[in-house]
């Protein structure tokens, strides 16, 4: 993507940020403490952000012409990085069963980064056991040590 | 027998050698392990010093104190997560160098900056604390409002790369500040009728969304197959004493800053950090080798966040405010034991003070003697290859948000935030600038309000004492500052060092 054109629909979500933020200002009940109430500071702060997005968007659309694009390498690796943590934070949160999930992740991730038939079955059981030793890292500083409930 | 005559005393200073090598030891993992912090190692320690003597109570917490301060920097450095909110300043070039020339150099700039700067902070504790306290009593509104003005413009101006956006990440952090429940009046403010909400934005969330989630996809878009603890040509990876002595001026100032930001209740480790190492770019000789490993870039904000643990004490000891929520702790130490810090308190305990006084400076050589020792151990962490390290990362930083408060809301958010900060940071928003908004952000709107309330909303009252007129002036000059420099770069006046000379 361009970077023009990435910057520029980054200074419009802002500016819709701006609004939503300035809306919810309005709607905002409490005690006006004499005009410098609770809406006082975050109507600065909304005022702002719009005059600057604004400022962005000018500059950006009648600056200067040239251009350069985004580069993002392994796309691809990334969503699926991130799809497999939002399955992962979803599946722990129905089922509470964090270790089991956990391993899956960190083995699964590892395979989909370094797949192992690419180098052979030991490498799938170092990735079993690297997640393994993770997880009693896990078990031994944050459920023993801390007393958190995983 | 000569054993009837052994001098009981020696045993205390045993006792107390080992108590601050233990909260040393602790402090630094936790320290270390990012989305924990000083807090966590603080509030783990505190039911262990029921039983001891107040001495040892607040020794083993100031140990744990200094060494988890440090302890942020390492992973900071070794796998650009910041372990403490202190430590996101150090990641900037810590991180960078780790990656370029050696962790074990930029842990050891580290280490040793983290040792000054808390031995400087002990000096002005010893000899300065009542002075300094009665100084700081002398600020008002006007001028807390101004000073956190000044924070975010003195990192916007001198470190975004682009101003407007610089700008938009310091408004957008402040924004995140408001989130929660207004001080004043208890008034609800966007927390979009979730009860999660209504204590704010859980500062771990942020860093480690901003600051983890973002090195995690990067990792994976462009590092899953490096290494990079490798030696640079011909040169050691040993940070040695000469090379540190050519960075003592910005590890003055972070000293320097560090114990007078430290004093200001509410302005510690982090505020001080992102003040020294704005104040070191714009000392350097080299301003554009910041962000690329450049160790001016880890000596100031590490000296200052050490040393902001002797300022944080001043008010404390001298007039039983603390200077900081960490402090604050500390000061339960001496309460649960019937001591009361404040006015009186160096007058009615003067043992205890001057234990306290040489305990400090001894916490702050332990903190270096124990990092020392596990500095090999740290720095083996960049050896690991990125296929290895992405998914560990992942988990420790899942894991260190929800073991703040045991909430998935928590989770969720640190991951939707790494989302947004992965894509705002390709286009040079400034994730430095958004946090310490962030973080400042509450000081600065109490501040105003106060000083509008008392002025009858007049804002003349910013323009009318002579601290605020130096604030605002020093204000001007940092934006007038870095107007110029952009023109001069622009123009080409100013030269462009290439990446590779720079280190």
């Amino acid at each position: 993507m361009s970077y023009r054109l990435a910057t520029l629909i980054s200074y419009v979500a802002i500016l819709a940020l701006g609004v939503v933020y300035s809306i919810s200002i309005f709607r905002m009940k409490g005690a006006d403490m004499g005009g410098i109430g609770p809406k006082y500071f975050p109507a600065l702060l909304a005022g702002s952000l719009i005059m600057l997005s604004l400022a962005g968007i000018i500059r950006t659309v009648a600056g200067q012409k040239e251009d350069k694009r985004i580069e993002m390498p392994n796309l691809a690796m990334i969503l699926a990085t991130a799809g497999a943590t939002a399955a992962f934070i979803w599946l722990w949160q129905m089922t509470g069963r964090f270790y089991l999930l956990s391993f899956l992740l960190i083995f699964g991730l590892m395979n989909l980064y370094k797949p192992f038939w690419k180098s052979g079955i030991r490498r799938l059981a170092l990735y079993a056991l690297i997640a393994a030793l993770l997880l009693l890292f896990f078990h031994l500083v944050f459920a023993r040590l801390m007393g958190l409930r995983l | 027998m000569d054993i009837l005559n052994l001098d009981l005393s020696l045993l205390y200073i045993l006792q107390i050698v080992a108590v601050v090598l233990i909260g040393s030891v602790i402090g630094m993992f936790i320290g270390a392990l990012p989305g924990l912090g000083v807090m966590v190692a603080l509030v783990l320690l505190f039911p262990l010093s029921y039983s001891m003597s107040p001495l040892l109570a607040v020794l083993l917490l100031l140990s744990a104190y200094q060494s988890a301060e440090y302890g942020g920097s390492i992973s900071s450095i070794t796998i650009g997560i910041p372990g403490t909110a202190s430590a996101a300043a150090t990641l900037l070039d810590g991180h960078e160098m780790a990656k370029r020339r050696s962790a074990k150099s930029a842990i050891g700039y580290s280490l040793a900056a983290s040792c000054v700067g808390g031995l400087f902070g002990a000096a002005v504790l010893i000899f300065l604390s009542a002075p300094m306290s009665r100084f700081a009593l002398k600020f008002s509104d006007s001028e807390f409002f101004l000073l956190g003005i000044l924070g975010i413009i003195a990192v916007a101006a001198l470190s975004a790369a682009d101003t407007i956006k610089g700008l938009v990440s310091g408004i957008l952090g402040m924004m995140a500040g408001t989130v929660g429940v207004d001080i004043f009046t208890g008034a609800r403010r966007f927390t979009g009728g979730t009860a999660e909400l209504l204590e704010g934005i859980n500062i771990i969330v942020l860093i480690v969304g901003v600051f983890a989630f973002t090195e995690i996809f990067s990792i994976v878009s462009e590092h899953l197959h490096k290494v990079y603890d490798k030696k640079r040509d011909g040169k050691s990876d040993k940070m040695t004493v000469k090379d540190f002595l050519k960075v003592w001026k910005p590890t003055g100032a972070g000293s320097l800053i560090g114990t007078f930001v430290g004093i200001f209740p509410g302005m510690g480790g982090v505020t001080s950090s992102w003040f020294s190492y704005s104040a070191a770019k714009k000392m350097s000789k080299r301003p554009e080798t910041f962000g690329k490993g450049n160790p001016e870039g880890i000596v100031a904000p590490e000296a200052a966040n050490n040393a902001a643990v002797g300022g944080a004490l001043l008010p404390m000891l001298s007039l039983g405010i603390p200077g900081s929520p960490s402090i604050a702790i500390v000061m339960g130490a001496f309460i649960i034991h019937g001591i009361q810090p404040g006015p009186r308190f160096m007058e009615n305990n003067p043992e205890l003070v001057f234990g306290l006084f040489a305990g400090f400076v001894f916490t702050t050589i332990a903190m270096y003697a124990v990092g020392k020792a596990l500095t090999p151990l740290f720095s083996t962490v960049l050896k690991v290859k990125g296929y290895y390290l992405a998914p560990a990362i992942l988990m420790l930083s899942i894991l260190g948000v929800y073991a703040s408060k045991q909430s998935f809301f928590d989770v969720w958010l640190a991951f939707f935030i790494g989302l947004a900060a992965f894509a705002l940071k390709k286009l040079h928003y400034s994730m430095p600038v958004f946090i310490l908004a962030f973080v400042l952000g509450p000081i600065i709107e109490e501040s105003l309000r106060r000083a509008l309330v008392i002025s009858g909303g007049s804002y003349a009252i910013f323009f009318t004492r002579v601290y605020s007129v130096i604030l605002i002036a020093i204000i001007l000059a940092i934006l007038a500052y870095s107007a110029i420099s952009r023109i001069r770069r622009k123009t080409g006046t100013e030269p462009i060092v290439d990446e590779e000379d720079a280190l």
